[in-house]
């Protein structure tokens, strides 16, 4: 069957009616499936905040004293300095007051810039819970009386540094006795131990 | 809703029917004369909205039956078209019925060609249809209408002749497996039509069933002598007159049709504005319109405008569709989507009630700058630097224990060290647990080669702690008293976690090594004391 120009104006209204409702149709569809979209998302990413909150929620009161525990813990950590960052005028006044309280013959330190913690000091990495692991080296030299002397030395280091001490090398060495030894009491080490520590402590990040 | 009208035509006059709601009313009728033809061009315009079915019953109808070699397609078109213009040149106004295949043979295609023979009486008026464009669905004929339906009324494919009468005639048709295969109208005198249930009428259908039987054999489309049933589509008010008319005989067998049924079970409303009664003809007019027959008799140039109402009427339909479609889709949609809302909305709820919770177990736990995830991950990280982190004293201690048992042994050094892995000198030999006598073995020249212990393979770190030493001076001149103070330092030294490595000795007996006289040298080198090194091994993490 052929159209002619006289048989398309019979079927015009027809053809515009059939473009207008398939106008209106697929707006409407196109309007009802965006909202369709747009609802779904906002259920997908209100729900999932609803698990996970919920979840937290769970875990908080399984982990509740686990949780307390750990923010005391955090809390005496900042209380003694290792959070935040490095107090090293402080670190100076404990270390010259160490040294007073041993009266070591002999006591030379050098402490590096601070870096970021390195894989052998840390293999899981040195960034964790938003914060940060700092370490500065300390080249420390002694000449000691005994070897006794030296575990105090660290241990009054670990326990009042307002950082956390790790010691990583040490080397201790027997002094050969002096002929004048017997007349000069000061100088009768018979130890010099050469340690390098590492002074941790952990930078406090901004999305804590 | 396009409103839809018969023309009936009975070869002189049209009358013009409205079928509405399965009823027809008799609008006006129009004669053949220019005044006539201009009223009917008048009606056709004022209903030019309607969609008008063209209905013939007349006389001048034709059939002829033939096999045709069974082809599809083209060809059969083609075929067709040939035999048609060769049965009845000079008409535009045919068609065919397909009667199925032969069963026999070649299977050959049974068709019945049919053909209005005399179109120039209707042509006048078809003229007028043409020029105002009026929709015609198409031009049908009684029996056209009888061949569509009728097969439903008939009881039997037995060979039957039914008998129909119109208000132009007597219509016998002659059926065979309920396909049509010859129809002829016999038109009614005057007299007789003044009064339906006038005896002529049944008398008329006696004689007609008898010649009509006569002419089929004639035709040779039944064999002579062949039964044959009749059936009568009667009124009530006939019956009687045409059971006494009709009596059965031994090649005809009479049986009737009740009309009103008939006219029930084709849901035929009467008409409230003419006789309360229903005809034969309004019954084929609204059979028409309800159903109307495949086939029909008008040429593609008359169904032109029909094509065109057909195709408006399919975008119009399609428009509705789609956008009922589209609408409902959109409303089940929107449900759907209302539904997700209502769950978002609880599950806001929710997640504000959980959050209120969440913060009040928080905030009865003591203050912090920091969220309880980033403290358990930095606490966790915490854990492992504080596990990761040994001292001087556990190693210098288990020295300091073999050492009180060996006053000979003098340290000069101690190398403490934390390692990643484990680097020993080439020469450094394990001592296998509890076989320290292995060194003499190693200093007479059957070395066990160096080994690295389990941490190093695993890649854990190690503390390990080198051992300076010097023997006493005494010892100088002893090489067995020396060997058997270092193996029992070893031996002490050692234990599950600790593994002992030895590095030096104060003097090399192996065979690989140059063997000189060591009382000599040992003279020469009257003021040194006998040396030895040994390395302590330990995982920094101990498991437990």
């Amino acid at each position: 069957m052929k159209l002619s120009q006289r048989d398309f104006k019979k079927i015009q209204w027809a053809a515009l009616l059939l473009i207008g409702c398939l106008l209106v149709a697929g707006l409407t569809v196109w309007l009802a499936v965006k909202q369709q979209k747009t609802a779904r998302q906002e259920n997908l990413r209100h729900t999932a905040a609803e698990r996970e909150i919920a979840a937290n929620l769970a875990r908080a009161r399984n982990e509740e004293q686990e949780l307390r525990d750990k923010i005391i813990r955090f809390e005496a950590l900042k209380q003694r300095g290792i959070v935040g960052t490095e107090q090293r005028l402080d670190w100076v006044e404990i270390i010259n007051q160490i040294k007073k309280e041993h009266r070591i013959v002999k006591f030379d330190y050098e402490i590096s810039p601070q870096r970021k913690a390195d894989a052998a000091l840390i293999p899981d990495g040195a960034d964790a819970g938003g914060l940060s692991f700092m370490a500065s080296q300390m080249k420390l030299t002694l000449t000691l009386l005994h070897e006794g002397e030296l575990l105090n030395v660290l241990d009054d280091l670990r326990n009042q540094a307002p950082a956390w001490i790790s010691l990583r090398a040490c080397q201790i060495t027997r002094q050969k006795t002096s002929p004048t030894a017997a007349v000069q009491p000061a100088t009768n080490a018979a130890i010099q131990a050469e340690c390098t520590l590492e002074w941790l402590t952990i930078e406090q990040g901004s999305n804590t | 809703m396009t409103n839809k009208r018969i023309l009936l035509f009975n070869g002189n006059q049209v009358t013009a029917y409205l079928w509405h709601n399965s009823q027809l009313q008799e609008e006006t009728s129009f004669l053949p004369h220019p005044e006539g033809l201009q009223a009917f061009a008048s009606y056709l315009q004022q209903q030019h909205r309607s969609l008008f079915y063209w209905l013939t019953d007349t006389t001048e109808e034709s059939f002829q039956l033939e096999e045709i070699p069974y082809v599809q397609g083209r060809d059969r078109t083609a075929l067709i078209a040939r035999r048609l213009k060769q049965y009845f040149y000079g008409t535009p106004l045919s068609t065919t019925l397909t009667l199925g295949r032969s069963s026999t043979g070649r299977r050959d295609e049974k068709i019945l060609f049919v053909a209005l023979t005399r179109p120039e009486t209707m042509s006048v008026w078809l003229d007028v249809i043409r020029q105002q464009e009026t929709t015609l669905a198409g031009i049908y004929s009684v029996s056209l209408i009888l061949a569509s339906i009728a097969p439903h009324w008939l009881a039997t494919e037995k060979p039957t002749l039914l008998i129909t009468q119109t208000a132009s005639g007597i219509h016998a048709s002659f059926f065979l497996d309920k396909k049509l295969q010859f129809s002829r109208l016999t038109p009614l005198n005057l007299s007789t039509v003044q009064s339906i249930k006038a005896p002529g009428i049944a008398q008329t259908i006696a004689i007609e069933s008898v010649k009509t039987y006569q002419y089929l054999v004639g035709q040779r489309q039944l064999k002579p002598r062949t039964p044959i049933r009749v059936a009568v589509l009667l009124t009530p008010e006939q019956r009687a007159d045409v059971e006494s008319q009709c009596k059965s005989t031994e090649l005809l067998e009479f049986y009737f049709l009740e009309f009103d049924a008939i006219a029930k079970r084709e849901k035929l409303k009467p008409s409230r504005h003419t006789a309360p009664q229903p005809t034969l003809d309004q019954l084929l007019m609204h059979c028409l319109v309800v159903k109307p027959p495949a086939q029909q008799f008008a040429p593609p140039v008359e169904q032109h405008a029909y094509r065109i109402w057909q195709l408006r009427l399919a975008l119009t339909a399609v428009a509705i569709i789609a956008l009922i479609s589209g609408l409902l889709f959109a409303i089940k949609t929107a449900y759907d989507t209302n539904a997700l809302k209502q769950a978002t909305s609880n599950a806001i709820t929710q997640t504000v009630l959980t959050t209120q919770r969440y913060n009040a177990l928080l905030n009865s736990l003591p203050q912090t700058n920091i969220s309880p995830d980033n403290l358990r991950a930095l606490m966790a990280r915490y854990e492992s630097i504080h596990k990761n982190t040994t001292d001087l004293a556990p190693l210098l201690s288990h020295l300091s224990d073999a050492l009180n048992n060996n006053s000979a042994i003098e340290l000069t050094s101690l190398e403490w060290k934390v390692e990643p892995t484990l680097s020993l000198p080439p020469t450094a030999r394990l001592i296998p647990p509890n076989k320290t006598h292995e060194i003499a073995q190693s200093n007479d020249g059957t070395a066990t080669p160096p080994t690295a212990p389990p941490a190093n393979h695993t890649g854990q770190s190690v503390v390990t702690l080198k051992i300076n030493a010097q023997l006493a001076l005494g010892l100088s001149s002893d090489l067995r008293a020396q060997k058997t103070l270092i193996e029992q330092f070893a031996q002490q030294l050692q234990n599950t976690q600790t593994q002992i490595y030895l590095l030096d000795m104060p003097f090399e007996v192996g065979s690989e090594k140059l063997l000189k006289n060591l009382q000599n040298d040992v003279n020469v080198a009257d003021a040194s004391a006998p040396a030895f090194s040994l390395m302590l091994v330990r995982p920094l993490v101990i498991p437990k």
